[in-house]
This record gives structure tokens, C-alpha cells and sequence, in this order.
């Protein structure tokens, strides 16, 4: 039988619901994982034993007096640590924000814990969720990247010190650290997770992603945060509908477009070979592989992402940076000061550069159910000074179209390998369903050696 | 700014500006960043959206 701690999301919410599993020995073999690992994978950076536990007592009560319970009873999720959490430190990584205690939960932990789950603790970020790496270490060789931002979420969820985090993206920060880590990353729709309450980077750009083991657990955590939030200007009203019913609803094998346009061409070789691969075996399990190219206003999406993202940073950033600018990394204060160099007239066109290149990706991937590619063109890189290239990322953080990632194999080295599915905005119940299936034929599940 | 700037005079343009914000030594240590934003701002001005098109921040 498997120990709690390697439990997914929907294993360890139904076995609690059944009764087979107490939250509180799930929660201390979570905490007890922790200890064993964490000092060597460093992707905590704050953990309330005591708070964990005692909040695990209560679902437990809660379990035992026969209430109702939500999708996420009882399960701790790790918080990328640029979400608000009330009485407890988000430091998003920085120095300027080294003792920031936001009176007030981020929607999206709000909404978490409404639906049963337990906040484990704040996860490692890079310095607020850009490109300085941080001290993570990648469990599948600490040599090479865990990538970024969202490293200790990726990190906590491959090595099992818990199922599920928060992460976020702006460039790639969810979609490439989970391909580095050999696990699942679903980025939504912009607009479909409340921004409120978590430490920008680019109001505009920002995404909550969500960090997992299996696309259905993807389904489990969208459900729980996905709808309108008042707080945030980006949020949307088109009504959420019960993913776990449409991960269920796939009436044949999907139509996939595989784009080779771009994506092959910037990958290595065995990258490319690894999503030929993929593709061949979706086909022979039913699926129609059809090869769809990419539209023009693609080649200049990287620019406008980059234009719009550091405009944004600096603005936020603005008044701490006049005071403070030795206390931030060199690769975000650089970021800070191109934004403050980027005239008004061209973030604005960059901004209407995006909006034309959103209805061409809408057009481009309309033509079938999901659209297939690889998420990075290599493996972890060797270098930690890196936190990898945003570049098979970017394009669709900046569309707004939502992305999932699965792991695809390994590596000749040994490290893990993803292919990235996109749908058409607001169509995860689709997406979910077609990466449930292809999820299922490719039958890639990776297990870090640690 | 013009449209008809080359990548050159743009670099030079961002230089200056770099220099009288932050001083000579910060613009010197930012000349990879600034390469790549004028090469960037080239690229998104030689690519215009159609007139009607209006920006897309919460898209």
C-alpha cells in the first residue's frame, strides 16, 4: 500500500472521504517527507507545523462529525511563496519583501481552503516570480536546473512532499519548471483563477498555474479556484463548468494538431524525436494527427511579451526600486529599469500587438480539439544560473490560451522530458479531457530518484 | 520616436537615457539588457496591428 505522502490529489481527497485515511496522518507523513528531503531539495521556505497539524485535526473533526466535505478535504497544498496568506510571511523571494505579512488570504488560498484543503506552506519562488534562479535543487540531478519561478512547487510536487501547489506564469513559469521536474502544470485561461492577492509581475500577463501529478488532479484544483473574483480587473465571468464531468466526456480519440513550425525547429534533437514519438503513439491509439502551422503575428509575440512584461514590473516596482534598488537580484532590477526605459507608445502597441495575436492563436488552434507541442526545447538545462527559456512558454501566456503539460519520458541523461497541449481560452473541461486520454496512452508517470 | 529609427540610433537613444537616469557604469553594466530591448522594440515596430485594433490588457 502506498505510504499518504505519495498519494495524488484525488487519491488521498477520496480515501479521506471514505474514511480510509485520517488528514492528520496524511499531513504529518507530508511534514515527515519534508524533513527527509528538504534539506537537500531547499524548495520550502516557510512551513507552520503546528498550524498544518491543527488544521489537519479539524478536517479530521469534521470528517468524524459526518459534515459536508469539499473536493479537497483534508489535502495540503503547497502556496508559491508570492500568495498572500494572512498572518504568514510572503516574501516573495526578495529582500524587499523579507518581512511582508499580508493581512488577508489571495483568493485563490481563500477559495482552497473553502473547498477542505490545508495550506502546507509557502514554497520557494525566485525573486518575485522572474529569472533570477533560486536555491531550489532539481531532484532528478542537482546539477541541473529545477527551473523557475515556481521552482520549490515543482520541486515539492515531483519528490512528493506534497500533490498539488500554486505556481504562477507570466513568461513560462509553471509549464517549464513542470516539465524540469517530470510532473503535470496546467496554466488556465487568463483570467479564470483570481490574481488577487498574489505579488505581481505583470498585471496583464499574470496567471495562476497549478502544479500537480495527474491531469485529473489538474481538473480537482481548477474546479476548487476557477470563477469571477470582483478584486481582480482581469477576472472573467464566463461561468465555470464541472471539469470533472468534461474530463470524462470524450465521445472518440481527440483531433490534435501537432505544431512543428517553431517548436521543432528551436528543439534539440531528441526533444523533437521524444514529441515524434508522442505523436505517433496518440495516433496509433486513435487520435487524428494533423499538422497545423502557426500565423504571422507569431513572429513578434516573444517582443511584445517581453515589451509588455518588464513595462508592467517597473511600474510596480517604481516607488521600492527608488528606494531600494541594491536590494534586488541584477536580472529583475535590469528587468525593472528596461520597463523604465520603454516608451508609453510602445507598450501600447505591444498591447495591441497581443490582442491581434490572440484571435490568430484563437483561429490557429480552432481547427482542432487540442494543440500539440513540446513544452521545452531540452531538458533541464546544466546550468544553474538559469531557470531555463520562457520561448515554447511565452506565446501562450501572452494569447491567454490555457496550456497543460505532461511528462513525455526521459531524457539520455535521465531527465525528464514534457509535450504541451493548448486549447481554445476558457476550454479546459476540452483540454482536460484530451490530455486525460493522452495522458493515459503515453503512460508516462516519473518518480524523481530521491 | 520614429518609426524609420534603425536598431543603432534606437540603442543609442536607450544608452543616453540609461546613462542620465542611472550614470555611465550602470548603463555599461546594462548594455546586454539594452541590446536585447532595442531589438525588441525594433521588432514590435516593424510589425503593426491594423488601425482598428485596440490593446488587449485583460485578455
Amino acid at each position: 500500500m502506498a505510504e499518504p505522502f505519495e498519494l495524488t490529489v484525488s487519491e488521498s481527497a477520496d480515501q479521506i472521504k471514505q474514511g480510509n485515511l485520517s488528514p492528520v496522518a496524511l499531513a504529518q507523513s507530508l511534514l515527515d517527507r519534508i524533513d527527509d528531503l528538504d534539506g537537500s531539495l531547499k524548495a520550502w521556505v516557510t512551513i507552520d507545523r503546528e498550524e498544518v497539524l491543527t488544521a489537519a485535526r479539524q478536517r479530521e473533526s469534521e470528517v468524524e462529525r459526518g459534515e459536508a466535505l469539499g473536493p479537497l478535504h483534508g489535502v495540503p497544498v503547497g502556496l508559491k511563496d508570492i500568495f498572500y496568506t494572512e498572518g504568514m510571511l510572503t516574501a516573495a523571494g526578495s529582500r524587499v519583501y523579507a518581512d511582508f505579512v499580508p493581512n488577508y488570504d489571495a483568493t485563490s488560498v481563500r477559495k482552497i481552503k473553502e473547498s477542505g484543503g490545508i495550506v502546507l506552506g509557502k514554497a520557494v519562488t525566485t525573486e518575485f516570480a522572474t529569472s533570477d534562479p533560486s536555491h531550489s535543487v532539481n531532484p532528478w540531478n542537482e546539477a541541473h536546473t529545477p527551473g523557475g519561478s515556481s521552482s520549490g512547487s515543482s520541486v515539492a510536487v515531483a519528490a512528493r512532499m506534497c500533490a498539488a501547489a500554486l505556481g504562477s506564469q507570466t513568461g513560462g513559469s509553471t509549464c517549464r519548471p513542470a516539465s524540469y521536474n517530470g510532473i503535470v502544470g496546467l496554466k488556465p485561461t487568463y483570467g479564470r483563477i483570481s490574481r488577487y492577492g498574489v505579488v505581481p509581475v505583470s498585471w496583464s500577463l499574470d496567471t495562476v498555474g497549478i502544479l500537480v501529478r495527474s491531469v485529473a488532479d489538474a481538473a480537482v484544483m481548477l474546479q476548487a479556484m476557477a470563477g469571477h473574483d470582483p478584486n481582480d480587473p482581469g477576472s472573467h465571468y464566463v461561468p465555470v463548468p464541472d471539469y470533472r464531468e468534461e474530463i470524462e466526456r470524450l465521445e472518440a480519440p481527440p483531433r490534435i494538431g501537432l505544431i512543428k513550425e517553431f517548436f521543432f525547429d528551436q528543439s534539440t534533437p531528441e526533444v523533437r524525436s521524444n514529441t515524434e514519438a508522442a505523436a505517433q503513439k496518440l495516433a496509433e491509439a486513435g487520435a487524428e494527427i494533423v499538422e497545423i502551422g502557426l500565423p504571422a503575428s507569431f513572429a513578434s509575440c516573444h517582443s511584445s511579451q517581453r515589451i509588455v512584461m518588464f513595462t508592467e514590473c517597473a511600474s510596480y516596482h517604481e516607488e521600492m526600486y527608488r528606494t531600494r534598488a541594491d536590494d534586488y537580484g541584477p536580472r529583475i532590477r535590469a528587468g525593472i529599469e528596461m520597463g523604465m526605459l520603454i516608451p508609453s507608445v510602445d507598450y501600447l502597441r505591444a498591447q495591441r500587438m497581443r490582442r491581434q495575436f490572440r484571435q490568430d492563436m484563437i483561429d490557429t488552434v480552432s481547427q482542432v480539439d487540442v494543440a500539440l507541442m513540446p513544452t521545452t526545447q531540452s531538458p533541464a538545462p546544466r546550468d544553474l544560473n538559469t531557470t531555463g527559456d520562457a520561448m515554447f512558454q511565452q506565446p501562450w501566456t501572452s494569447s491567454g490560451l490555457p496550456t497543460i503539460t505532461l511528462p513525455s519520458g526521459l531524457s539520455e541523461d535521465g531527465l525528464p522530458l514534457g509535450v504541451q497541449l493548448a486549447a481554445l481560452p476558457f476550454d479546459e473541461g476540452k483540454m482536460f479531457a484530451a490530455a486525460a486520454w493522452c495522458e493515459n496512452v503515453l503512460g508516462v508517470s516519473l518518480n524523481p530518484p530521491v | 520616436m520614429s518609426n524609420e529609427q534603425t536598431r543603432e540610433e534606437l540603442l543609442r537613444e536607450l544608452t543616453d537615457k540609461a546613462i542620465a537616469l542611472w550614470g555611465e557604469a550602470r548603463a555599461a553594466a546594462l548594455s546586454n539588457a539594452l541590446e536585447t530591448t532595442a531589438s525588441q522594440l525594433i521588432e514590435v515596430r516593424q510589425d503593426l496591428p491594423e488601425r482598428d485594433v485596440e490593446p488587449g490588457f485583460f485578455q
